[in-house]
């Protein structure tokens, strides 16, 4: 009777502490993913500090805004984060916030780019189900809602954005939405997967004409470019590593890695 | 005496959560509004030149419309502007979609639908040149408020969830189709639930409700009903 007792308390032990290890792990990646979300928001802050001043902006009063979220967003960090303890103290300039959101996006191991191949056709259909009726069915601010919403839909056309944003900044705000505006999260509707694939979609309607090219080139570029960069870089930035304008459009606008493996 | 008393609170207790229940009923349903009844009794028709009639009609608690190669609607105007996030409704239709495809539905070939339920966008009228049709001036004189513009919310038709354009007919009329999911219905066989949810909130000065075969010389039957606005 008393081995029979014994057994039963040790077993009750061994399932108390298996739920509570459980419970424990669950809670912690509730808190992961509510963090890596508070994390994202920063980002936007700092992304949409970037557009505005690509294009024209009172800088102090940006990095104001940028200073202060990171304020909030400092205590969530771990200290054995170096480079990022260093980080918006000072004056801001479009090359700082740049370099900081490469930082941020390191340190904190954040989703950068997609797990798998995308394609260009998913990303059609899901441009076309679920941002035409506000950004228009060819990025144009001519969807049949767009006069109706305040702000203005941003017309997703313009080469600026071809320059000045990457497919891994598109992802966060269809992510995250846009407070304030009528842009809102997807994350609860989309797929990771398919957040992305509406993410390097979105880029190629600003991206110019598609180009043709033969299978070989495409092969050619896969090999200078991983899949990684392709997500992470802006045209700007593309161009900044010795591409040319005519190949940072080929990779916006064609299925490069739809065939391929991700690199 | 004790346990009387314990009695007594107890029936009072029941009573007063009674009260609350039936009262909390009374609030509900002067909440949910009924516009399929508001179809049938206050809505004014509208007619297009040229085009046999559509035919409405109260057929249990769903509006019933029935097509033969029709195209006409029921105009419902707000006798005070609202602010709409969020639309639904219930419906089921006999229409046949096999020989429609998404791109003849966006051409005048093809501009049909089972259903559409349209929001009358609050905006300042168009000016009205002297040859436009007749329902552009006519819907102007039965709204209460400013309208521009006509949403539809399109089901029943070839387009996936989510798709929109503009009429082929006119600029003031888009096209929405919303999300429809299976749900099974007392008056319908293969019934669905649809819902749409605007991106931020619009102002309505009335409904429009249409089911039309005119397009594609079809004949069918549609039924909506449970129609909510948020």
């Amino acid at each position: 009777m008393n081995r029979v007792s014994g057994s039963l308390k040790i077993f009750t032990g061994f399932s108390l502490l298996f739920f509570s290890t459980l419970s424990f792990a669950r809670e912690s990646k509730g808190e992961r993913e509510s963090k890596a979300l508070v994390l994202r928001g920063f980002l936007l802050t700092l992304d949409m500090s970037y557009l505005r001043c690509a294009q024209s902006c009172d800088m102090d009063l940006e990095n104001k805004k940028i200073m202060e979220a990171w304020a909030k967003l400092k205590p969530l960090v771990s200290s054995k984060k170096p480079k990022l303890s260093t980080l918006f103290s000072g004056k801001g300039s479009l090359e700082i916030w740049r370099q900081s959101r490469r930082i941020v996006e390191e340190e904190l191991e954040l989703n950068l780019a997609p797990s798998s191949n995308l394609s260009q056709a998913r990303g059609k259909a899901l441009f076309s189900r679920h941002c035409a009726s506000c950004h228009g069915p060819g990025g144009g601010s001519d969807g049949v809602l767009s006069s109706r919403l305040s702000p203005l839909p941003k017309g997703l056309n313009q080469k600026f954005y071809a320059d000045f944003l990457a497919p891994a900044v598109v992802y966060n705000i269809i992510l995250t939405g846009i407070p304030g505006t009528p842009m809102y999260p997807f994350k609860d509707q989309l797929s990771d997967l398919d957040m992305w694939a509406l993410a390097f979609y979105t880029l190629s309607l600003s991206a110019g004409d598609e180009l043709t090219a033969n299978l070989a080139e495409a092969s050619k570029l896969e090999d200078e470019v991983s899949m990684r960069d392709a997500a992470r870089l802006n045209g700007l930035e593309l161009k900044a590593m010795g591409w040319s304008d005519k190949k940072v459009r080929y990779i916006r606008t064609q299925e490069v890695f739809g065939t391929g493996g991700s690199k | 005496m004790k346990s009387y008393k314990v009695l007594l609170g107890m029936t009072l207790a029941f009573f007063q959560a009674e009260a609350q229940e039936s009262k909390n009923a009374v609030k509900k349903s002067q909440e949910s509004h009924n516009y399929i009844g508001d179809f049938i009794s206050k809505a004014l028709p509208m007619e297009f030149e040229g085009k046999s009639q559509t035919s409405y009609a109260l057929s249990g608690q769903a509006l019933e419309a029935t097509v033969r190669h029709s195209a006409s609607a029921l105009v419902l105007p707000f006798d005070q502007v609202r602010t709409v996030k969020a639309v639904s409704f219930d419906w089921c239709t006999t229409r046949d979609l096999s020989k429609i495809s998404k791109e003849i539905e966006k051409t005048k070939a093809g501009d049909d639908a089972a259903l559409r339920l349209g929001l009358l966008l609050e905006g300042k009228p168009p000016m009205i040149p002297m040859f436009v049709p007749a329902w552009i001036k006519k819907l102007e004189k039965i709204v209460k408020h400013p309208t521009d513009k006509v949403l539809y919310l399109t089901a029943g038709v070839a387009s996936s969830p989510g798709d929109s354009w503009v009429s082929p007919y006119t600029k003031y009329m888009s096209m929405i189709v919303p999300t429809s999911a299976p749900k099974k219905l007392d008056w319908c066989k293969n019934g669905f639930s649809a819902s749409y949810s605007l991106p931020s909130p619009i102002a309505v000065t009335g409904l429009w409700y249409m089911a039309d075969g005119d397009d594609t010389l079809q004949s069918f039957t549609t039924w909506i009903s449970a129609i909510e606005i948020k």
